[in-house]
């Protein structure tokens, strides 16, 4: 194995703990305050600060900012440049770059996002930082170093490594590990917001639209909840019910063999063996037994919920949450009471949109 | 136009697995040792012969840097329809050392497309694709999940991003692109085909890059130094738990986990009384 | 006194002679030469899997001759072929000695043997018109037939029935000159002659003796020129393809030679020309269809279509032989090919002996080696590949269903049993050891066997799927590998005998695994338990009640092994089991639409055929249905469960059911 290089510069007298405000399309994530959580943590450890960084056009920073600053207390490095507008690996690289460079942390955290894991390698190799994709958990040990556990094979093993602050380094986060920052602010004072500027230079890429996730329409392998009707909806007219249910929580439809081979449903939203497997972090099945070809293609789900008039049905041996019920009777006063709950928010976007969630 | 993908031959981590605590290794538990082609670098691949299908791309050439055990990719690639294939050999495995022995190697072939898996299913740590375009200065599109249109100066993908989202995206070709395992419906190569091409034998080209240079892995420039870090120790926690559990089980310190929701609670009553129930769990877990 | 003898020369003609021998030449020709053609697409075609001995292929014939082989199981049809085909023949015969008699020195045609010969003649007459009148009924107004309509048949038995009665017309009229009573014998003529007698002057009736001959010779001619076109050439054909049936057993698939990547896939050279004279010699009769599962449920899978569109691949490179290769897929939809379930049934009705399915999965093959598979296809064969299972389960939850049942297993863990202390090997095969409505099967088996104290020992782990969904759903090379794997286990546990419940895993050891050279023997377990019952081995409890059982054939059983009785038996020796027989059983058997890979491909259209097999079950009115194959008990259940019918019958395998009742 490799040893450690040990031969760099020493760590700073106050070391930083940077974070990097995690943005999609324009709003701020919750995972961003999970990462401040974990980088509050690791700065007391350390006996350093913990700072944010935040990219973005002129045309969002204003509100990105809004958002953010009632929120927290630490020093935010901005930079604004209209090539920050959509993600752009370019972009982005030279934006950090340009702060690292000027603030110089041992510590970065990003989320291990579609848009971290893209640039936050090229980054390191760029700044002579180390990486580590993919962690789970961060802990400051004695003698400035950290345990990292990392996850690999499909999140199977969990690789845990220390590595010693001298070398700075990049850590990117799973989401909805660490728990997110309280965000009540005891202080009023609202927090620095240090300007940097950047190089621009000239993209090869470009994004030509956004296309957002229409949980109605798209593959139930990517949608994030999915509710799901099996043999007990009963008919074709009465998955109506799942539907409206579905729309209420902004999840897509799906449903088990019985109901596709019923002809109530298309087969693309088949879940099982001979369905798709789909791992959504809500699952709820309405009327469906679980069969062992059903469970094959939903039990790596994050939450599932089970409601079946049937109390020995197998689904319950792999639902977090079972109901003994009728869903005719049941799924109508659930979605109401939802429907209820996001009017009588007033806001234009139903509550959970508001945080768009990773 | 001319594609070069990069493959991995890896352990099926979808199995159940072994870890050989000591050695820090892993060893699947199945009949026969099970590696598979990693299905992000099969769909880089599908998605590189489609091009070639339908007359966009017109040489398709395969590398992977392994061992001889990892040569299977590189004769599935053949009995795919590519083009060429070669082995590229190392004394040290880590990715960083693979994208710099890819970095030589592919400067030499004149590629307009390089296409990568976007992570493997062992180490997960999609470092290889970025890593690759940054020693060759090359523009990328990472997390594909579909190859629209390709013209000879540019490729359009759809990029796919959190809860679904996505970005049509339009980068200027030479690039390199990183692919998740559902961007290209996989084709089914038959068995005869794949016995056919194992009695052609795979080129290899051997590279010396070792750790030795003080961290020089990069024998022209030094562009990127990974210093690769000890591996402490290595656990397995139950597969059958969500990710949330299996937090608490380490920060348990490692305990043994629980039986997996055969007590998960069943409520049951009137209707009105379940629907309350079910809301306030999802109230609870803020899917509302 | 007339000599007793045909009276013939007087009135015919050189000219009509000329007419007759030179216009049959040439009709003959022409019929002679259109075969020719089509025997040279036919050698375009790639080597077939059989073995040619000219001793065998007599011996068929003989056979098909003496007991007809598949045309009793429609007596209608047997009969009404019969009736045409003797009859045709008596009368050639006749006309043959006809032609000896007056254009050869031979002289032998009169006295008691003209006599003879004239009765049996009037006779063949008779019948032959009978059969062609039961053919044209059966064409134009039997609903339930199979036939579909066609001018050009029709055309033909017309002819033919023209042929007919213009030769009694015209033997009428050569009797009604002199009317000698010894030509009473031929009683129509007779009476045909006296008609004509009374209706024409004498004079009238040579000419019109010499107009109908004409007209009689006209139509053999015409008869002779279209005797290779289309169905007609049955006639000749049917005698090779009967000549030439398949000895293998019937439910092993042939080999085939892959086309090298210069040939187009589906072109003539891609096919056995054992597959492209099949599709000439089809007799359209479409007894193949009737019975397809696939067609009976309304998928597009016909299997005359198939036969069909073959012989249509023969025409369309006879006519555009310099064009762009013609494919069998220009015709042939993939859908169809994947609708096959391999029954057998077809095989069965055919009664010339074509080889059906086996052109379906030929072509299915082809479709493999390009990778044009579905994706339920793709994930059962790559699951195989990789996972050693068509479900692509995880392979070492193989063992789950043994948990805590202290089963005895040669394998490599440290509980392993040597494997010569055992006299069986019980063969657990992949549904019984992943699929849950099957290890129930597996495990009523193990209870049964120690029920009865027989010494068997398990696989474990080191079992792999036999190969059987390989082979149907068309990756041959997938198939020989797990061969080769399982001989090598198999040998390794020095144990000859092998019991399995599954039908597949049987067929494929018994007939499949080729190489072993009677090595193993391999039995089901209705066969093994039939004997431990009559062993005395297995002792059944009464418990007063009466069932009502029916019993459903898998085809892999009963149409491909041949074993129709053991778990019929078995359904029987429990107290108190009634057994209910369903219309379509035994080599009739309808299947459930399990087999050819079909567990693992999605179903295409509206009705499935598992649901028209479950609603026979039940209109029997038996409240269990008994199966023997763990794919039919998962097909039948998941009708059952489709359609609601779980409390009404209940599936269950022949092992379940003897479990139940077995005394401890």
């Amino acid at each position: 194995m490799p040893e450690l290089d040990n031969s760099d510069n020493t760590l700073a007298v106050v070391p930083i703990i940077a974070v990097l405000v995690e943005t999609h399309w324009g709003k701020i994530q919750r995972l961003t305050y999970e990462l401040l959580s974990d980088a509050r943590k690791l700065a007391a450890s350390l006996k350093g600060k913990a700072e944010l960084i935040l990219l973005g056009s002129p045309q969002i920073v204003p509100s990105m900012v809004g958002d953010l600053a009632p929120k927290v207390t630490e020093t935010i490095n901005l930079i604004e440049n209209d090539a920050l507008g959509e993600f752009s690996t370019e972009g982005y690289l030279g934006a950090l770059s340009a702060v690292l460079n000027s603030l110089r942390p041992s510590v970065l955290f990003l989320g291990a996002t579609a848009n971290g894991r893209d640039f936050a390698p090229r980054l390191a190799a760029r700044l002579r930082y180390a990486y580590f994709p993919h962690c789970l958990l961060v802990k400051a040990l004695p003698g400035n170093c950290l345990e990292i556990t990392r996850v690999t094979h499909g999140g199977r093993v969990h690789v845990l490594t220390n590595w010693s602050l001298i070398k700075p380094i990049i850590l990117s986060m799973r989401s909805g590990v660490a728990d997110a920052v309280a965000l009540s602010t005891k202080d009023p004072r609202p927090p620095d917001i240090r300007a940097h500027s950047m190089n621009i230079s000239a993209s090869h890429v470009r994004i030509k639209a956004r296309i957002p996730a229409n949980p109605g329409t798209q593959d139930i392998r990517e949608a994030e909840r999915l509710v799901s009707g099996g043999k007990g909806v009963g008919g074709k007219e009465e998955f109506v019910l799942i539907r409206e249910l579905a729309d209420a929580l902004g999840a897509g439809v799906a449903a088990s063999r019985a109901a596709v081979d019923l002809g109530w449903i298309e087969y693309a939203r088949q879940v099982g063996q001979t369905g798709k497997a789909v791992t959504p972090r809500l699952y709820l099945a309405a009327g469906i037994s679980g069969a062992s070809h059903h469970l094959a293609g939903m039990r790596d789900s994050q939450k599932i919920v089970a409601l079946n008039t049937d109390r020995k049905a197998p689904i319950f041996t792999v639902a977090h949450l079972g109901a003994v019920g009728d869903l005719h009777q049941v799924l109508p006063r659930l979605t109401q009471k939802i429907k209820t709950l996001k009017g009588g928010r007033g806001s234009d976007k139903p509550a959970s949109h508001s945080v768009a969630e990773i | 136009m001319r594609i070069a993908v990069c493959l991995k031959e890896v352990i099926d981590a979808r199995l159940p697995l072994k870890v050989d605590m000591s050695a820090g290794r892993i060893i699947p538990t199945s009949l026969e040792s099970r590696s598979i082609l990693n299905p992000a670098d099969r769909a880089a691949l599908d998605s590189a012969m489609r091009l070639k299908e339908q007359k966009q791309a017109t040489r398709v050439e395969a590398f992977s840097v392994c061992g001889v055990e990892g040569q299977e990719a590189l004769w599935y690639s053949l009995a795919r329809g590519a083009d060429y294939a070669e082995r590229l050999g190392l004394p040290i495995a880590g990715a960083p050392y693979t994208a710099a022995a890819l970095a030589l190697r592919l400067a030499v072939g004149e590629f307009d497309l390089i296409c990568c898996g976007d992570e493997t299913l062992d180490n997960s740590s999609a470092v290889v694709g970025p890593l690759l375009a940054e020693l060759m200065d090359l523009p990328q599109v990472t997390s594909v999940v579909r190859v629209r249109e390709c013209t000879e100066t540019s490729i359009v993908v759809e990029r796919g991003l959190e809860r679904g989202h996505r970005e049509l995206v339009e980068m200027e070709l030479p690039g390199l692109l990183t692919l998740k395992p559902d961007s290209a419906e996989p084709h089914y190569v038959s068995f005869r085909r794949l016995q056919e091409v194992h009695t052609r034998s795979i080129p290899v080209r051997q590279f010396e890059l070792s750790s030795a240079d003080t961290g020089l892995i990069w024998p022209k420039e030094a562009k990127f130094a990974p210093p690769r870090a000890r591996v402490k120790k290595a656990f397995t926690p139950d597969a059958r738990m969500s990710p949330a559990e299996r937090m608490r089980t380490i920060m348990a310190g490692g305990l043994a986990p629980q039986e997996a929701n055969s007590k998960s609670p069943i409520i049951e009553g009137d209707p009105e009384y379940v629907a309350e129930q079910l809301f306030r769990f999802l109230k609870h877990h803020e899917f509302v | 006194m007339q000599e007793v003898t045909r009276q013939i020369e007087w009135n015919v003609a050189s000219w009509m002679l000329a007419f007759l021998y030179i216009g049959s030449f040439l009709a003959l020709f022409l019929s002679a030469w259109r075969l020719c053609r089509r025997v040279s697409v036919w050698r375009k075609g790639c080597p077939a899997d059989i073995r040619i001995s000219l001793g065998r292929a007599l011996k068929n014939v003989a056979d098909w001759t003496v007991n007809r082989s598949r045309m009793p199981r429609d007596r209608f049809a047997a009969t009404m072929h019969s009736l045409i085909l003797w009859g045709f023949i008596i009368l050639l015969i006749g006309t043959t000695l006809v032609f000896l008699e007056h254009q050869t020195p031979l002289h032998f045609y009169y006295g008691n043997f003209y006599l003879i010969a004239s009765t049996i003649l009037e006779l063949g007459g008779i019948a032959f018109l009978a059969g062609l009148s039961m053919a044209v009924y059966r064409r134009h107004s039997d609903r339930k037939s199979s036939l579909k309509p066609s001018k050009l048949i029709d055309g033909m038995l017309y002819l033919l029935i023209a042929i007919g009665v213009t030769g009694f017309v015209v033997e009428g009229f050569r009797i009604s000159v002199s009317l000698p009573a010894f030509e009473k014998v031929s009683f129509v003529g007779y009476g045909l002659a006296l008609a004509a007698r009374r209706m024409f002057s004498p004079i009238m009736v040579p000419r019109l003796h010499q107009a109908f001959w004409v007209v009689h010779a006209a139509l053999c001619i015409a008869f002779f020129a279209a005797g290779t076109l289309y169905f007609m050439r049955h006639v000749i054909l049917s005698m090779t393809t009967v000549a030439l049936q398949p000895t293998r057993a019937h439910g092993t698939l042939r080999s085939y030679a892959f086309p090298t990547t210069a040939e187009t896939m589906g072109s003539v050279t891609t096919i056995s020309w054992k597959d492209l004279l099949d599709g000439d010699a089809c007799t359209t009769c479409g007894r193949c269809s009737s019975v397809c599962p696939a067609t009976t449920a309304g998928k597009a899978l016909d299997p005359r279509q198939i036969v069909l569109k073959l012989s249509n691949l023969v025409d369309r490179n006879i006519a555009g032989a310099n064009d762009k290769c013609s494919t069998a897929f220009d015709t042939i939809s993939d859908r169809e090919l994947w609708d096959c379930t391999t029954c057998g049934a077809c095989v069965y009705e055919c009664p010339v002996n074509i080889e059906v399915y086996d052109k379906i999965i030929d072509l299915r093959r082809q479709l493999v080696d390009a990778g044009r598979i579905s994706s339920g296809a793709r994930l059962s064969l790559e699951g195989l590949k990789q996972r050693q299972n068509p479900w692509d389960y995880d392979p070492s939850q193989r063992v789950t269903w043994a948990e805590g049942l202290k089963v005895p297993v040669f394998d490599e863990t440290p509980s392993a049993v040597p494997p010569e202390s055992a006299e069986w090997i019980y063969w657990v095969g992949c549904a019984g050891a992943f699929e849950p409505s099957a290890q129930s099967i597996t495990k009523s088996m193990i209870s049964l066997l120690r029920k009865a104290n027989v010494s068997f020992v398990t696989l474990g782990c080191k079992e792999r799927c036999t190969g059987d969904p390989a082979r149907r759903l068309g990756d041959e090379a997938l198939f020989q590998s797990f061969k080769n794997k399982n001989l090598e286990t198999l040998r390794a546990s020095r144990v000859k005998k092998i019991v399995t419940h599954c039908p597949h895993c049987l067929n494929t050891f018994k007939n499949e695994y080729q190489n072993h050279e009677g090595e193993f023997t391999v039995i089901h377990h209705s066969q093994l338990l039939n004997t431990l019952v009559k062993e005395g081995k297995l002792q059944f409890a009464n418990d007063g009640g009466s069932k009502a059982i029916t019993f459903h054939d898998p085809c892999y059983l009963g149409r491909h092994n041949g074993e129709f009785d053991a778990p019929r038996d078995l359904v029987k020796v429990v107290p108190g089991n009634q057994l209910v027989e369903m219309k379509r059983s035994r080599d009739r058997s309808f299947c459930c639409g399990g087999g050819g890979g079909q567990m693992w491909l999605e179903s295409s259209g509206q009705q499935r055929i598992e649901g028209l097999r479950l609603a026979e079950a039940v209109d029997t009115g038996a409240r269990v249905l008994a199966t023997a194959c763990p794919f039919c008990k998962i097909m039948l259940e998941s009708a059952s469960t489709t359609a609601g019918h779980q409390d009404l019958i209940q599936i269950k395998d022949i092992a379940e059911i003897l479990n139940e009742a077995a005394k401890p």
